[in-house]
């Protein structure tokens, strides 16, 4: 029978295609927008760090934690190392860890980071090749920077000012030097350029000093083979120069030998950063709880909850995608009306060829399944080449998100989720051939086969 | 073979038909005669099993059909009794010998290709094998109905008008055809028609008149 059903269907060349279009249509949508929701999530959770507060500059927290955490956004603006002073402090009583960032630059497109080697503990990131940056104007590179970027170890470039790689806008001054390159961690770090705090000053501060050497003592795990003196590369001149030209007009504190430690950024008490990332010790503590409107009422910066924020964004892309997915129901539901439409003609045209069948032997029961089989066969097909078309369209968007946001999307594998689409579209088909089916089964066979 | 009691169907809008009692053996080949409307399809619809009757019995072989009903009926049908119908239709969808292999295998017999193949070269029809019934013309059409009649080797062969729209020639052949066929395989042959060219072929002859009408 279930030959037959297919032989049936596939003699119907046109109305198999329509039929088959619309449902891979309405199922291809569908799926399609699970497949990207589910990405996006992917993509927003895996960088969540167990980040509980990010404090910046006041403006809209969402782009804050879009820009601080995701790396999708630019910067609210920037607050001053004096007013960020009381949380950069260690305070493992509250904070497990306070992670300083400075942005504004990028090179080739990716962001270039200015912290501290705190900022690998949280998304524990391991370096692959050669070693941390340890001192200003030294970089180490995110595993995707290095892989698509083409950037090796021992590469010098200019960083650009903002996130295009606009030539108008790269600094002509502190040319980086890459040190090192991360292992991958599936995380937002593989998309981005790191750097000490003081390198995004010295690319921006004109007058900033170049390279001198690491005085850290306390994160700098990475020293073999570290040379103080290395002074043999080519801004060696420039940089010397600069060094004199300051010691006679700048006052002493820019003339301050920059390390990656804490007292020496909070020294820096007239300079800026973009803003920290904040994980408590614990969540509950009082004093966790009420540091956010704390620093929201009685400060300039701004404090924001990244799940919240993130749930806000949620909610906002819901709407549209709730719409989208209306749409999708609405034409697999047209093409289950199709179906049923193509199943009840084709019926009214074969009275004559079922009633043979019966003839030949067949129960009413199997004129019955014989119907149904043609319209799982259909729902099997169109739901199929939707699945198959779900994947096409997010395969051509994930080159477009890679660009806008900076992240890798995949295609993403079958899953649970394209199981329960398959099903819902082969109960789609066996309701539409329900009708149809029940009409074949009470076929009054004398009454067709003597014309009457 | 077949035997008839006391047949009789009635249209629940229409008329009630009562049918003559007769019997035909395996090989032999009866012709039941008579105008328009006095319901030579009804009877050809009772023998087959297509409709039950409102009284009495259609014996093929042992078994009464009238006493069968649902998919018993069906198989019955499919494995004991061949039609013809008068106009020629198969599954579209197969081919030739597609719907042969589809008629054996409805009927719940072992699909038997050699068989099929047999039939379609005794009617002269073996190359059109793989050809699509749409392609046929009427009359080898009508020789693959004949052959989709014959394939589960029935009991009973049933032929609607066979020769109505032959010339005087085909009606011949297609009648010695019919009739070398059922006699190889030991069926009854009941041809139902109101071609009077096949009276002077056929010996035994039910001649439904209007006096059986209306009863």
């Amino acid at each position: 029978m279930f030959k037959v059903a297919w032989k049936n269907i596939m003699h119907r060349p046109l109305t198999l295609i329509l039929n088959i279009l619309l449902l891979g249509l309405g199922v291809g949508l569908i799926s399609f927008l699970f497949i990207l929701n589910d990405q996006l999530k992917e993509k927003f959770d895996n960088n969540l760090a167990d980040i509980d507060l990010v404090i910046g500059a006041k403006g809209s927290p969402l782009q804050m934690i879009l820009c601080n955490m995701y790396h999708i956004d630019n910067p609210t603006g920037n607050i001053s190392i004096a007013e960020a002073k009381p949380y950069l402090k260690p305070n493992p009583a509250i904070f497990k860890r306070v992670v300083p960032l400075s942005l504004g630059d990028s090179h080739e497109g990716y962001r270039i980071v200015g912290t501290d080697h705190s900022f690998l503990e949280l998304y524990n990131g391991e370096i692959a090749a050669g070693k941390l940056f340890s001192k200003t104007l030294e970089v180490t590179l995110g595993h995707t920077v290095a892989n698509e970027g083409g950037i090796k170890i021992g590469d010098k470039f200019k960083s650009s000012h903002g996130f295009t790689d606009d030539e108008d806008a790269i600094h002509d001054h502190g040319e980086m030097t890459v040190v090192g390159i991360l292992k991958p961690s599936s995380s937002v770090m593989d998309q981005l350029i790191l750097t000490a705090t003081a390198t995004v000053w010295a690319a921006h501060d004109h007058v900033e000093e170049t390279p001198t050497e690491s005085l850290d003592e306390h994160e700098e795990h990475d020293q073999e083979g570290h040379d103080h003196g290395d002074h043999d590369h080519g801004d060696h001149d420039h940089a010397h120069h600069d060094h004199e030209h300051h010691d006679h007009e700048h006052h002493v504190h820019e003339h301050h030998v920059h390390d990656l430690s804490r007292e020496d950024l909070m020294s820096h008490e007239d300079k800026e950063i973009t803003a920290m990332l904040v994980q408590y010790q614990s969540k509950t503590n009082r004093y966790a709880l009420g540091l956010p409107r704390t620093i929201n009422n009685n400060t300039d910066m701004m404090a924001a909850s990244p799940p919240f924020e993130i749930n806000r964004l949620y909610s906002m892309m819901g709407a549209g995608t709730k719409a989208i997915q209306v749409l999708g129901f609405l034409i697999a539901l047209v093409s289950a009306i199709s179906i049923f439409i193509s199943l009840l003609n084709s019926l009214k045209e074969r009275e004559y060829e079922l009633s043979l069948l019966r003839v030949s032997g067949a129960g009413p029961s199997q004129l019955f399944s014989l119907v149904i089989f043609e319209g799982l066969i259909l729902a099997l097909i169109g739901s199929v080449i939707g699945l198959i078309l779900g994947r096409v369209a997010m395969f051509f968007m994930a080159d477009k998100l890679d660009v806008s946001y900076g992240y890798d999307f995949g295609v993403g594998m079958f899953g649970i989720k394209d199981l329960y689409i398959l099903a819902a579209a082969l109960g789609l088909g066996i309701l539409a051939s329900l009708i149809p089916a029940i009409r074949a089964y009470g076929l009054d066979i004398h009454k067709v086969l003597s014309g009457k | 073979m077949i035997r008839v009691e006391d047949l009789a169907y009635s249209y629940s809008k229409g008329p009630s038909l009562r049918f003559p009692d007769f019997s035909v053996q395996g090989d032999e080949a009866c012709l039941v005669l008579g105008q328009s409307g006095v319901g030579k399809t009804t009877l050809l619809h009772l023998l087959g099993g297509l409709m039950p009757p409102s009284r009495g019995k259609v014996i093929i072989g042992d078994t009464d059909i009238s006493s069968l009903s649902g998919n018993s009926l069906d198989k019955f049908r499919g494995r004991n009794v061949g039609i013809i119908f008068q106009k020629n239709h198969f599954v579209k969808a197969l081919n030739v010998m597609e719907n042969l292999l589809l008629t054996q295998k409805l009927s719940g017999v072992k699909q038997d290709a050699d068989y099929a193949k047999y039939i379609l070269s005794q009617l002269n029809i073996d190359q059109y094998i793989s050809k699509s019934t749409n392609d046929l013309s009427e009359g080898e059409k009508q020789r693959v109905s004949i052959a989709r009649s014959l394939v589960n080797k029935p009991k009973l062969i049933l032929a609607d008008e066979p020769t109505s729209a032959l010339d005087d020639g085909n009606c011949q052949d297609v009648y010695n055809l019919l009739k070398a066929q059922a006699k190889e395989i030991d069926a009854a042959l009941v041809i139902v028609t109101h071609d009077g060219r096949l009276k002077d072929l056929v010996e035994k002859k039910v001649i439904l008149n209007e006096s059986e009408v209306n009863v």
